[in-house]
């Protein structure tokens, strides 16, 4: 039996020692949210309340028709019919792989066969087939993390939840695993709610991102719009973005913290100013042409990246700047690549920095 | 003196102190008895009828006592580790009493609780003809009353570093409380679990003060081992000695049963 595809409703708030929860979110069947957010801003326990650990205070959460949570209404983690992925793996130490998978379906009172062969299959599709009756101790995080999710579908749930499913996993087998995991939840008809720290595990599993910060949702969008339009400091570094939080009067920005910017954008009021890394010019001499930003900045740091370099500058206005590799000699900041290191004996202390009105967008923040 | 020095000889002091201390107080004694030992006649003191009721009488107990801490304790433990306050701080001190008290006096307190003029034991008696002092059940509730303090702290200690994030993913796989707990909690505490047992046994098996205040000193009904050696001590030492040494055979068992928890080599 296939459980019918629901839509996950979510309007609940809740406080857990220091963190006040409160947020909406909004999931369709067939549809990856991943949540990002700094430590601490409620991104797990936002998952353990939807998993029922945790019970909301106030709202609720619904699948399709069926009423998970409200002011009434609590139903108990083993009756969500829900599969959940934690951060640490957690499968049962004294357990094999198979026994671990078919630890659902017995406890759901499936015969103990069926049970197995049902944990079979599954571990044939995660590829583990021939770790059936190895224990827990003895695989790789990777393997662990495909046992955790075998045994969290062999339950059919109704919906998927994942915590940083790729934390315990090393970096060399991060990128094949993602791949994996992004076909795994694609597979799965219900709602995916993925947890991720990484921007880039964020963006390569979700269809749709949901940036939490202090216990808030404060910008739910697709990809692409979070990176085109991000709406706060945080979502700005998670994806790269130079990011000034300000006060604009006549295409004027008053930073907070100091400095002015001049933009093209037409919006008064605070704001948040966002700048691409590739859209800051630097130069060894003062630019004589238009851009309306310009001043003088101490080199904090040089970086090498694909193609180019990265130049942190401070002074009032910390930012990052990408640069050619031919920009770059020019600059007199070519950098050897493998060691990272300026080559040159007397790398430029200062630059002029140089940015475009047109190139500093305007949100309102 | 430089001071990497001074730090060599304090350390160089302080295995002198352990050695001289331990051998003193641990070794002499035991070299003692194995001095004193009756070697040569050492079958035949051990096969008289009195310490072959004694031994058996000592298993039996030390079992059924470590069996009902197990089976009494378990819940006591499972529900002091969920959590803290002003009931479970007063239970956890009722529960470590027995550790603290002099046995004798437990034995005290356990007769007039149960004995036959008891608060309980009355009671007892006259509903059901239920009398417990000066009987093997008797011998069995105070061994119970001194060894279930070690199996329910030993155990609770467990039950407190088990991570619940298992519980809580064995709930999400759709186990109830009592199938998380019986299928997930239990084997992953089962070293604390062996430890709670083994402790508890030993604890009941040289158990003395309360038994013999309790349960008196009845040969083949209440004398166990230990009562045995103090009754032979007065009249046949060397059959105390030959028992000793039995309880001696009995306790490296036990420390052997506990190596992996008390003596990590490395």
């Amino acid at each position: 039996m296939v459980p019918a595809a629901l839509d996950l409703t979510a309007r609940f708030a809740l406080r857990r020692g220091a963190l006040a929860l409160d947020v909406a979110l909004d999931v369709r069947a067939g549809e990856t949210v991943a949540l990002v957010g700094p430590n601490g801003a409620g991104k797990t326990s936002l998952l353990m309340a939807l998993a029922g650990l945790v019970r909301p205070e106030r709202g609720s959460i619904r699948l399709g028709a069926i009423t998970l949570d409200d002011d009434a209404t609590h139903v108990c983690p083993e009756e969500r019919g829900l599969g959940v992925v934690f951060q640490q793996p957690c499968l049962f130490p004294h357990l094999t792989a198979l026994e671990n998978v078919a630890y659902g379906p017995r406890a759901v009172g499936v015969q103990r066969r069926e049970a197995r062969a049902r944990a079979g299959t599954w571990l044939e599709r995660v590829g583990l087939h021939s770790r059936a009756s190895a224990k827990p101790a003895a695989l790789s995080g990777g393997e662990q993390q495909r046992v955790a999710r075998a045994r969290a579908r062999a339950c059919e749930p109704r919906m998927l939840l994942l915590d940083e499913p790729l934390s315990a996993v090393d970096a060399s087998a991060r990128l094949a695993l993602r791949r994996e995991l992004r076909a795994h939840l694609q597979a799965f008809e219900g709602p995916r709610v993925v947890v991720a720290h990484d921007a880039v595990d964020a963006f390569a599993l979700a269809d749709r991102v949901a940036v939490l910060e202090a216990g808030r949702i404060v910008q739910v969008g697709t990809v692409d719009e979070i990176c085109s339009r991000p709406q706060s400091r945080y979502v700005a570094d998670l994806v790269g973005l130079n990011c000034f939080h300000g006060t604009a009067r006549g295409g004027l920005v008053e930073v907070n913290g100091g400095g002015t910017l001049v933009s093209a954008t037409p919006i008064d009021g605070p704001v948040l100013a966002t700048v691409h890394p590739r859209a800051v010019a630097l130069f060894n001499a003062r630019p004589s042409g238009s851009p309306r930003n310009v001043w003088l900045a101490p080199v904090m740091g040089v970086e090498p990246i694909p193609g180019g370099l990265r130049v942190e500058v401070g002074g009032a206005l910390h930012l990052v700047a990408e640069v050619t590799a031919s920009g770059a000699s020019a600059l007199g900041l070519a950098s050897d690549p493998r060691s990272g290191r300026s080559s040159g004996a007397e790398r430029p202390r200062e630059v002029w920095v140089a940015l475009k009105a047109s190139e500093i967008a305007l949100h309102q923040a | 003196m430089s001071r990497s020095s001074r730090a060599s000889n304090a350390a160089q002091a302080l295995a002198v102190l352990a050695v001289v201390t331990s051998t003193l107080f641990f070794a002499l004694p035991l070299l003692g008895l194995l001095w004193r030992a009756p070697w040569a006649r050492l079958g035949a003191e051990l096969r008289t009828p009195e310490v072959r009721m004694a031994l058996t009488l000592s298993l039996q107990c030390s079992f059924a006592a470590a069996a009902l801490s197990c089976a009494l304790g378990l819940p006591l433990a499972a529900w002091l580790a969920r959590g803290a306050g002003p009931l479970r701080s007063l239970v956890r001190v009722l529960v470590t009493l027995p550790m603290v008290l002099p046995p004798v006096v437990g034995g005290v307190a356990l007769l007039l609780a149960y004995g036959r003029n008891g608060l309980v034991g009355r009671v007892l008696e006259s509903a059901f003809g239920v009398s417990l002092p000066f009987t093997t059940a008797g011998v069995v509730l105070a061994a119970t009353y001194v060894a279930l303090p070690f199996f329910v702290l030993t155990v609770e200690g467990g039950l407190r570093s088990f991570d619940r994030r298992f519980a809580d993913a064995a709930a999400t796989l759709g186990a109830s409380p009592w199938r998380v707990f019986r299928t997930v909690t239990l084997p992953m505490i089962a070293p604390s679990l062996y430890a709670g047992l083994v402790v508890a046994w030993a604890r009941a098996l040289g158990e003395f003060g309360a038994t013999i205040t309790f349960a008196g000193n009845l040969a083949g009904a209440t004398r166990t081992l230990p009562l045995a050696v103090y009754v032979a001590l007065e009249t046949r030492p060397d059959a105390a000695i030959a028992l000793s040494l039995v309880l001696v055979a009995l306790s490296a068992v036990l420390l052997y049963a506990l190596r992996r928890r008390w003596f990590p080599l490395r």
